[in-house]
């Protein structure tokens, strides 16, 4: 038999695995309540850095350009791959492989090269540069995603539809996307997520008015930091733990991992 | 048959090009919003820590218009950024004094009215006409400091009454640690004050040497940073930094061991102005910002919280100790240096990519 | 003639919904790498097609090759240390009680949808001479001055781990789950011992998602630039810290580019050894693989 120390290897590996990933979390959280300035040291709790994030508008510019470019991103590179992959039969197998590009090369390679481009076309820097550049990430997870549930679908579901008088419009709406629908939703989480917490692309692809929230966290970060990212981090934890929340759930029921 | 497929085959063409066209036309809007709509908003390119959102509030209460803040940490950033764009997008801009004159060469900035600045004849003397913009044609001095070393005298056996940029680039203090600037420009010119005295009409060999002299100052180096150095003096790291006044008082203010000192070579003045971009077209605002961030009450406030020295000779913010304000006197300020462009880009970059390889 | 619009617009619908996706792609994916490439390969300022190699001679010196070789060593060891950690994780979650499962999922996937600027920001709070852990060690008397723990190449390490951990993790978790634990009895049952039993069936069975994760670490780590320069107490250059000072401070986008594409082919090269090296580890441990 087994000594009984060896059974204990593997949890307390993924116990201390655990507590590696979430110090850093948790520090954050509790200094947020911090009340002074400087990392010198609980002084005192204190809701002050909440009051100057929810009075500060900069943060919520910075926050609004985010949700905007997030939401944008997440629509238009849901739709272009629900079109693709339901209507581009007959090339699929093949094109696919085209998107996976965006996913092997660097981000920074990608920033550049889109920054390059975008001022030798003069093509001004902004919220449509932004969406551009974060849409094109997004296509790299949607249509991956999406074309492994459109695989796994049965066919003779839609034949059936079909030869039931059902128009291919019809059966593309009303059979095709229900059953699409744990991938485009889990897709969509991963994208708003990802486009959210953009850096790299964002900071060489942003302009003068699209400040996005991790580019002003990073500024604050290099000037020397304010605790306000404390408090604003911990809302965004907050958010994040809904969103995954979500996706959990649905990856239990759904299976779309 | 052929002909069906040549049809088809024009049909796709024809797709292809006006999705191209849609997605360009998507890629220029912005370009056309802002010649139709009447902004009531202003872009501002501005350092962190220098004007905080409440100044800004206050603007847009009194006047209506929003400002978009956006910031940069270097110079050449601020640079990239504007020749890409080719100035657009941005309204008030604050560059340094030698990328003013960067900026001006490339025809990228605007003259300024000084009829519609109402502060202008109290700006600090000392502050006007220098080479970069003899006239103050196209900047207007807003921020300015000097490039020295910050001290914390606990390490010290006895308070320090001057120094020299020996401390950082010989083992005076070892085994402790420095700070130094993470700017290429800004390292080889106080490299070359030190080991020259002059900055001026280098050969290559003196080059040559800074290299040396800089790669040698790496392993003595904690942290190269532009805007952390009060972090690295407040938390007791480092026993000299280099750094600019501003941030070494906004250490001083909270610990008195902190001390800031001019090297005896002769340091280095900064002057941050506020310029207007050439293709700006929103400029009554922008003079509206600028009359406003000037104002006594906005100023003193700005100056106190952040801890620059203020341009205005009208304007001396409150500090709870005057006199250990670094400010430097009319005869250190004779022998400021400017960081002005006397290395070309490539041996400039040569020597800090050979220092950052290491 | 009515007739032949209708149904060539039917026949050409597909088509039409089709291309958005494509030519987005084309336009600002492929076409800016073909442009970064075009850019290395022409003179400054001269008219189109006169190609020069000279910003690609002007490449081969020590600096730019140690910077290279610094970044693949960092992106390799980085993703083999994410790896060793990755794999207990995965295989503890997967083969938890249902129950526990999406609560450990949750745990896991948690810090990987925070926002990955403000780990950075936590881990200074951490390593710091006045945070966390020097803190707790003072106070507990293990040490009698603080470590210098920011700045160094340590903390690059630990926090690459950390930000890359879960890009590992979740192919992982995917392939073990499907995996079929019946086969371990199997094993077993013939005499195996767990250890060989773990080399011989389940990493053969995992090499797939080995590989993905693999690559989904050590290629953005090759890239990265900003936990060194936030962490690293911006002291050593790598690939994506020289790319941005090309581009955004020495205002140097030929020689950038240049650099760029030299950077690339090196990291393809570095990619297909690796995928050789696995090819060769797992020569012998079955054709399992799906």
């Amino acid at each position: 038999m087994r000594p009984w120390y060896s059974k204990a290897i593997l949890p307390t590996f993924v116990g201390l695995a655990y507590l590696f990933l979430y110090i850093p979390i948790i520090v954050l959280v509790v200094l947020s309540f911090n009340a002074v300035a400087l990392n010198l040291g609980w002084q005192g709790f204190s809701l002050q850095w909440y009051y100057e994030l929810f009075t500060s508008a900069e943060i919520w510019q910075a926050l609004t350009n985010s949700l905007v470019v997030a939401f944008c991103a997440v629509a238009l590179s849901l739709l272009m791959s629900v079109v693709l992959v339901c209507y581009g039969s007959p090339l699929l197998h093949s094109i696919r492989w085209f998107f996976y590009g965006t996913l092997i090369v660097p981000e920074v390679v990608l920033a550049v090269s889109l920054l390059s481009v975008f001022s030798f076309l003069s093509i001004p820097l902004g919220l449509t540069t932004l969406i551009v550049s974060h849409v094109l990430l997004g296509l790299g997870y949607t249509v991956p995603i999406v074309y492994a549930r459109y695989i796994s679908l049965d066919n003779r579901l839609l034949e059936a539809s079909l030869d039931l008088g059902a128009t291919p419009t019809q059966t593309f709406f009303k059979i095709t996307l229900p059953l699409l629908a744990p991938a485009l939703l889990a897709s969509s989480l991963l994208v708003f997520i990802i486009s959210l917490d953009d850096f790299i692309l964002s900071f060489f692809c942003s302009g003068a008015t699209a400040q996005t929230l991790p580019m002003f966290i990073f500024s604050v970060i290099r000037s020397g930091s304010s605790p306000v990212v404390n408090a604003l981090s911990t809302v965004m934890l907050m958010i994040s733990s809904v969103l995954v929340f979500i996706f959990c759930a649905l990856q239990a029921r759904t299976r779309i991992l | 048959m052929k002909r069906e497929t040549v049809i088809s085959v024009l049909v796709r063409c024809l797709i292809v090009v006006g999705w191209c066209a849609a997605i360009g036309i998507m890629l220029y809007v912005p370009k056309v919003i802002k010649h139709l709509q009447p902004r009531k908003s202003i872009n501002l390119f501005s350092w962190p820590q220098l004007i905080d959102s409440e100044t800004l509030q206050g603007f847009e209460k009194e006047t209506g218009i929003k400002v978009n803040v956006s910031y940069f940490e270097a110079n050449e950033e601020l640079f990239v950024k504007l020749k890409a764009t080719k100035g657009e997008g941005y309204d008030i801009i604050m560059p340094s004094d030698y990328m003013v004159k960067a900026l001006t060469k490339e025809g990228l900035l605007k003259k300024i009215d000084h009829s519609k600045l109402e502060f202008f004849r109290d700006i600090n003397p000392a502050l006007r006409g220098h080479s970069y913009d003899p006239n103050n044609a196209y900047s207007i001095p807003f921020l300015w400091g000097v490039f020295g070393l910050g001290i914390n005298n606990k390490f010290f056996k006895s308070k320090l009454s001057s120094a020299s940029w020996d401390l950082v680039f010989t083992d005076k203090l070892a085994p402790h640690p420095i700070g130094m600037i993470d700017d290429a420009r800004e390292a080889l010119m106080i490299a070359a004050q030190y080991l020259f005295r002059t900055v001026d009409n280098l050969n290559a060999e003196q080059v040559q040497q800074i290299k040396k002299l800089l790669v040698e100052q790496k392993k003595r180096v904690a942290m190269y940073t532009d805007l952390r150095t009060d972090y690295l003096l407040l938390a007791g790291k480092c026993p000299a930094v280099v750094g600019l006044s501003t941030e070494v008082w906004k250490a001083m203010r909270v610990n008195p061991d902190i001390d800031f000192f001019i090297p005896e070579e002769g340091g280095f003045m900064n002057i941050d102005s506020i310029a207007i971009p050439a293709s700006s077209e929103n400029t009554e605002s922008a003079y509206k910002l600028i009359n406003y961030l000037y104002r006594v009450d906005i100023l003193k406030h700005l100056v106190e919280k952040y801890a620059f020295f203020s341009p205005l000779n009208t304007v001396v913010g409150q500090v709870p100790d005057p006199r250990r304000m670094p400010v430097p006197t009319a005869r250190q300020i004779k022998k400021l240096d400017f960081f002005r462009t006397v290395f070309a880009e490539k041996q400039l970059n040569e020597v800090w990519i050979a220092v950052k390889a290491e | 003639m009515k007739m032949r619009i209708y149904s060539l617009i039917a026949k050409e619908f597909p088509f039409f919904l089709v291309m958005p996706a494509l030519i987005w792609q084309v336009l600002f994916f492929y076409v800016p790498l073909l442009w970064i490439v075009y850019l290395s390969i022409t003179h400054v300022g001269a008219p189109f097609f006169n190609f020069t190699l000279a910003h690609y001679t002007g490449l081969f010196e020590a600096a730019f090759f140690k910077i290279i070789a610094r970044s693949l060593f960092l992106a390799f060891v980085n993703a083999v240390i994410c790896l060793l950690i990755a794999y207990p994780i995965a295989y503890f979650a997967a083969r938890s009680p249902r129950n526990w499962r999406n609560f450990f999922l949750f745990l896991l996937i948690l810090p990987f949808w925070t926002s990955f600027v403000v780990h950075v920001y936590a881990w200074f709070y951490v390593l710091d001479t006045n945070g966390l852990i020097n803190s707790t060690l003072l106070k507990i008397g293990l040490i009698k001055e603080p470590l210098a723990m920011v700045n160094t190449l340590f903390a690059v390490f630990l926090v690459m781990i950390y930000c890359y951990l879960p890009f590992m993790v979740m192919p992982l978790y995917s392939a073990l789950e499907k995996f079929n634990w019946t086969l371990l009895e199997a094993s077993m049952d013939l005499g195996a011992t767990p250890a060989k039993t773990f080399f011989k069936i389940t990493v053969p069975m995992t090499l797939p998602s080995i590989k993905t994760g693999f690559f989904l670490v050590f290629v953005p780590s090759f890239g990265e630039f900003v936990i060194p320069a936030l962490l690293g107490g911006s002291k050593k250059m790598y690939v994506g810290s020289l790319i941005y000072h090309y581009f955004l401070v020495a205002r140097d986008a030929v020689t950038g580019a240049a650099f760029t594409c030299l950077s690339s082919l090196i990291l393809v090269a570095a990619c297909l050894i690796i995928a050789w090296g696995f090819r060769k580890i797992f020569a012998g441990s079955g054709g399992v693989a799906q």
